[in-house]
């Protein structure tokens, strides 16, 4: 008796202590590929910004209209298991997965999910004490998805947090307010693809239609930021293939390419590039997150989130990204950070 | 309080609503209408090889396949016989599928052991299998001992995942098997096999275990070491196949896609793994690939690969072109390029037509019309008809009627003697005339006529190679807009309906007039026959409008001229009418007596004579007024006025033809008779209801008035009706001590 009540005197001071102080802010990455392996320079980033826990997408749920059931897909696995940080599983749900079950299969996709984080968590010897769920869950689905993330809680009794899309920061009242101990605010892919000249990755107008609501979200919030490039390959006045890591330096020194103006080059001659093939006279449309425009975004989520923000996880930590950018700007922008 | 009761009531109207759209939707929506090629008049059936079928022109991954999936199955049968001929048929061939596909590699290792005589008893499975009890034979011993290693390979080679849930066996597909001690017994079963075919199976099997287990350079060695010896079969090709994926996991995009390049050409049944796994990475190894090559046939194998999976086949045809202008690997890229620009057909959703004149050089892709019509003009490919054909058909898409004729006519000239080649030509050549006719006059009647007939002849007896069905609708509507052009009004409705056609009582009396015409010309049998409005229709439809014009009895006479109609049941009583709307309700409700449209108007007309005689009348005005507000869109029996021409299935007043809407959704009627009814009544009860029943008609025409006036609303919510100005609610509230006010607050919850 005496030592529990001693036990909740050193918790109450700790967590005293803890407040006083200045809060811990902190980065992350997003890992998002199947194959788990870290270059030396992805393994530099996360040593040289203290990266205590990186979170790792273990696999996506989807349900193709021709499914009966929902199936996990292309699961991670890991080159090795000696890892020197933590890790938060992700798992990447598909919205339509949720558009066809029904509520009465929630406990088995549950269970079946469980049995597979649990077995992934295994393989790489860590005990996660959160586990995030992303979904772009809409009304029709979030009844369902709430389901899913209560009786998930319920059922592995770890700290569960979501992605959390601007629109769903803007409409809590539609889309509903996930029943999690935190949320991921997804700070970009905030636009449409298109043809025009606006970034569907960040564009400032569009934030601003969202950021005064950020502050009101009734959660604890975190922010995933983009440092990934894509290009749009345009054909016709439409966008015919996302490009996938592919950015600016792949086609500014090809002469198959001519750069129309800043972010757009002409294809002049058929040609495969990057796995790609270009036809001749298509477009490519380049988006990638200059610094500048990072460095905006922290000063938005300064002035609308009240400082509430104490973690920027990157997506997507991945050597054609880190190159697009100087090795200490993830340390300036979490400075920079109220 | 009334938001409630009138949230629910809109719930009610909104749910029937939804329950007639989907059986609408199933009784022919737009699902079976589209192919998987989309619009299409040129059939690539027609002149390209079959074996290049999966990548004829679809939005399906491949044509009519849709994926190619059966890894594990597709070899079963050849396998099976190639086995079977092997061993002299000294195993059955149902015996050789259960050792080939189902056997266990614990069962075959005991089968090997009891063969050799090493063991006493063999599995269950094959205790009946003669081989067990005849004389030895060495090919068996080769087999059996051949069986056991493959059987050992599937561990690695064989992707079937029981559970995907369960991540261990998920990784256990995608992790490293400890491959040296089978690849040793292999290469030993290799060098002691004294026959190629037993040869060629292990070479394929140290090919495929050193592509899975991360010996890539293994696998090409031994390919490279014992190639020349085997022959060119299926085994050969799927060895080539881990080839080239070998050669691929090395990053010698070059080499990988040169091999695949030949599987695909070289194989058919490996064509669509092939044509998947084909992915150049850059310019400098597509190049290399090229240079690979070791004629003009596997260039030109490359660039129809580069055509296909890339979508450009402007540019594989025109670099196989250069190459060898009679390569028949063109045959598959015109297919796709004709078939590519026909889209711009595409259909109008929301009228179902064509849009013929939409030549605007957005939707044409001029480079790839005046390539074709370039090699066309040359005339020297494998089929130049076909090119002919193919050029006067883009000519005829852009409206370039007169260079389509001459393409045509230099197509019939080369056409071969086969009835297919020459439907398809017929077909387009159809197409170019009713497009470039200015003015339908009776020569082109009489080259209509038989061409239709033509048309429908394929109906009855199809061509399923020939795709005809776009051109016969859009032939329809073409020849039906023309006619509407030069005024011939009812010969447009015969070739195409339009149901405003009959929103002119004119148009109508002309249309009935020429289908009764006694004696017809054949083109006017022709129009009769492609006329989607009968008679009766037309008879029933101004019946129907008689009925909402409240003129009973000439609304009865014509029904009766309508054989089709007269008889058709309602589904419920309409005489009937309830607190709520609920229309599923009413037509799951017993019914004494089931009216048809017919007795349905003659029960009006007898309700109208007791009213004029004086006889009960509050009783007869109310069921006169229910019935009246039944037939309207909003009631239970909106099947009365469901006809030809009307249309039928319509979710909402939204789905009704807006010339029609006011007719069908209008309160006049139920609220002239519910008012009659009111003058009528003698009670307290009587009275509360017709307020009740002409508050329905009120909230109806609010809706009316203020939401389904404006077609942006369709796909809105609803708007809520403000209930305190509707004076029939304000009058209601002077009864609240009827029973009828109490049974309508008791369903409706308050109001």
């Amino acid at each position: 008796m005496i030592l529990k009540s001693s036990f909740f005197v050193s918790l109450l001071s700790v967590i005293l202590l803890c407040s006083c102080h200045k809060r811990e802010k902190s980065i992350s990455f997003y890992y998002w590929k199947t194959s788990f392996h870290l270059t030396p320079q992805e393994i530099n980033t996360i040593r040289n910004n203290k990266v205590t826990t990186l979170y790792v997408r273990y696999f996506d749920i989807d349900m193709a209209p021709e499914d009966a059931t929902p199936k996990p897909v292309a699961p991670v696995t890991f080159d090795t298991t000696r890892l020197f940080f933590q890790v938060t599983p992700v798992v990447y749900i598909k919205n339509r997965g949720f558009v066809k079950l029904d509520s009465t299969d929630i406990p088995m996709l549950c269970d079946n999910v469980f049995k597979m984080v649990t077995a992934i968590n295994k393989s790489i010897h860590k005990s996660p004490v959160e586990v995030q769920f992303d979904c772009d869950w809409t009304v029709t689905t979030k009844d369902k998805y709430f389901l899913f993330l209560r009786r998930y809680k319920a059922l592995s009794k770890t700290i569960i947090s979501t992605t959390i899309r601007l629109h769903q920061i803007k409409y809590p009242d539609i889309t509903g307010i996930p029943p999690v101990d935190s949320g991921v605010l997804m700070y970009y892919n905030m636009g449409k693809i298109g043809t025009d000249e606006t970034s569907s990755i960040y564009e400032r107008s569009i934030a601003d239609k969202y950021n005064s609501f950020i502050k009101s979200y009734p959660l604890k919030l975190k922010a995933a930021l983009p440092i990934f490039a894509w290009g749009q390959l345009i054909s016709g006045d439409k966008v015919v293939k996302l490009l996938n890591g592919m950015n600016y330096n792949d086609f500014v020194n090809d002469s198959n390419f001519i750069l129309i103006f800043k972010n757009r080059f002409g294809v002049k001659h058929s040609n495969f590039h990057g796995g790609y093939y270009f036809k001749q006279n298509d477009e490519v449309k380049i988006e990638q997150v200059p610094e500048a425009d990072l460095m905006e975004m922290i000063d938005q989520l300064n002035r609308e989130s009240s400082g509430h923000i104490d973690q920027l996880i990157f997506y997507d930590l991945d050597q054609s990204n880190l190159d697009l950018y100087d090795k200490n700007i993830f340390k300036k922008m979490v400075d920079r950070l109220n | 309080m009334i938001k409630i009761f009138l949230k629910r009531w809109w719930i009610a109207l909104i749910s029937c609503g939804i329950t007639a759209g989907i059986a609408y939707a199933c009784g022919g929506g737009w699902g079976d209408e589209y192919a998987e090629y989309g619009v299409s008049n040129f059939a690539p059936e027609v002149f390209v090889d079959s074996a290049y079928s999966p990548f004829f022109f679809s939005y399906n991954y491949y044509y009519k396949i849709g994926y190619d999936d059966n890894q594990n199955t597709r070899f079963n049968d050849d396998n099976v016989a190639e086995w079977s001929r092997y061993l002299d048929q000294k195993i059955t061939v149902p015996q050789l599928h259960y050792f080939l596909e189902n056997a266990s590699a614990g069962a075959i290792d005991s089968a090997v052991l009891f063969y050799n005589m090493n063991a006493k008893s063999l599995p269950d499975s094959m205790r009946s299998f003669e081989v067990f009890t005849s004389k030895k034979n060495e090919k068996v011993t080769s087999f059996l001992r051949y069986l056991l290693l493959a059987k050992m390979c599937e561990k690695f080679s064989v992707n079937e995942i029981a559970d995907r849930w369960d991540y261990d066996n998920v990784k256990k597909n995608a992790k490293n098997f400890d491959a040296t001690s089978i690849n040793k017994d292999l290469k030993i079963g290799f060098d002691k096999s004294t026959d190629v075919f037993m040869k060629e199976r292990y070479w394929f099997q140290l090919v495929r275990s050193g592509f899975f287990n991360d010996s890539p350079e293994d696998a090409i060695n031994v390919f490279d070491q014992y190639e020349n010896d085997m022959p060119r079969n299926t085994i050969y090709y799927r060895t080539l196949s881990y080839t080239a994926g070998a050669y691929y996991k090395l990053k010698n995009f070059s080499k990988a896609n040169y091999y695949f390049s030949r599987v695909y050409d070289e194989c058919d049944v490996l064509k669509p793994g092939a044509h998947f796994s084909f992915q150049p990475q850059e310019e400098s190894d597509w190049k290399a690939t090229l240079v690979l090559c070791k004629n003009v046939n596997e260039q030109a194998t490359l660039w129809q690969m580069l055509g296909v999976y890339y979508g450009d086949q402007k540019e594989a045809i025109a670099q196989i072109y250069k190459l060898d202008p009679k390569s028949d690997k063109l045959d598959l890229l015109l297919s796709r390029a004709v078939n590519s620009y026909e889209q711009k057909f595409r259909y109008n959703a929301s009228d179902y037509s064509y849009n013929p004149d939409d030549t605007s050089s957005k939707n044409t892709n001029v480079s790839v019309r005046n390539l074709i019509t370039r090699i066309a003009d040359a005339g020297n490919t494998d089929q130049p008809w076909v090119w002919y054909m193919a050029a006067g058909y883009l000519n005829t898409l852009d409206s370039l009627y007169a260079n389509a004729n001459s393409y045509y006519a230099q197509a019939e000239r080369n056409i071969p003697s086969n009835d297919l080649d020459k439907a398809q030509l017929k077909l387009l050549e159809i197409l170019n005339k009713i497009g470039s006719a200015k003015y339908i006059d009776s020569k082109l009647e009489t080259d209509i006529l038989s061409d239709m007939n033509w048309l429908n002849d394929l109906d009855t007896n199809p061509e399923p190679n020939l795709r005809y069905n776009d051109a016969l609708a859009w032939l329809k509507q073409t020849v039906s807009s023309k006619y509407k052009t030069q005024h011939e009004l009812v010969k447009a409705e015969c070739f195409y309906t339009s149901n405003l056609f009959y929103a002119d009582k004119s148009n109508t009396e002309k249309m009935k007039a020429f289908l009764n015409k006694p004696s017809k010309t054949p083109f006017e049998k022709l129009c009769l026959q492609l006329s989607a409005i009968k008679l009766s229709d037309i008879y029933e439809f101004q019946a129907i409008q008689l009925a909402f014009n409240d003129s009973t009895e000439s609304a009865i006479k014509l029904m009766r001229e309508s054989d089709s109609a007269a008889n058709v049941i309602l589904p419920a009583n309409p005489f009937n009418g309830g607190i709520q709307d609920c229309h599923d309700y009413d037509q799951a409700a017993p019914q004494k007596i089931k009216y048809s449209k017919l007795s349905f108007l003659q029960k009006l007309n007898e309700l109208k004579t007791k009213i004029a005689a004086g006889k009960d009348i509050y009783t007869n005005s109310i069921l006169l007024a229910n019935a009246y507000y039944n037939i309207s869109h909003y009631g239970n029996d909106r099947a009365f006025y469901e006809c030809t021409i009307l249309g039928s299935g319509h979710y909402s007043p939204f789905a009704i033809d807006s010339i029609y809407r006011g007719m069908l959704t209008n309160m006049k009627l139920p609220a002239k008779y519910y008012l009659l009814a009111l003058k009528a009544a003698k009670n307290n009860e009587q009275k509360a209801k017709c307020h009740y029943m002409l508050a329905k008609c009120e909230r109806n025409e609010w809706y009316n008035k203020h939401f389904y006036n404006n077609k942006d609303n369709q796909w809105t919510g609803n708007s809520m009706i403000p209930v305190s100005e509707l004076t029939q609610f304000k009058l209601l509230k002077q009864y609240p001590n009827t029973q009828f006010y109490k049974e309508a607050l008791k369903e409706c919850g308050y109001f």
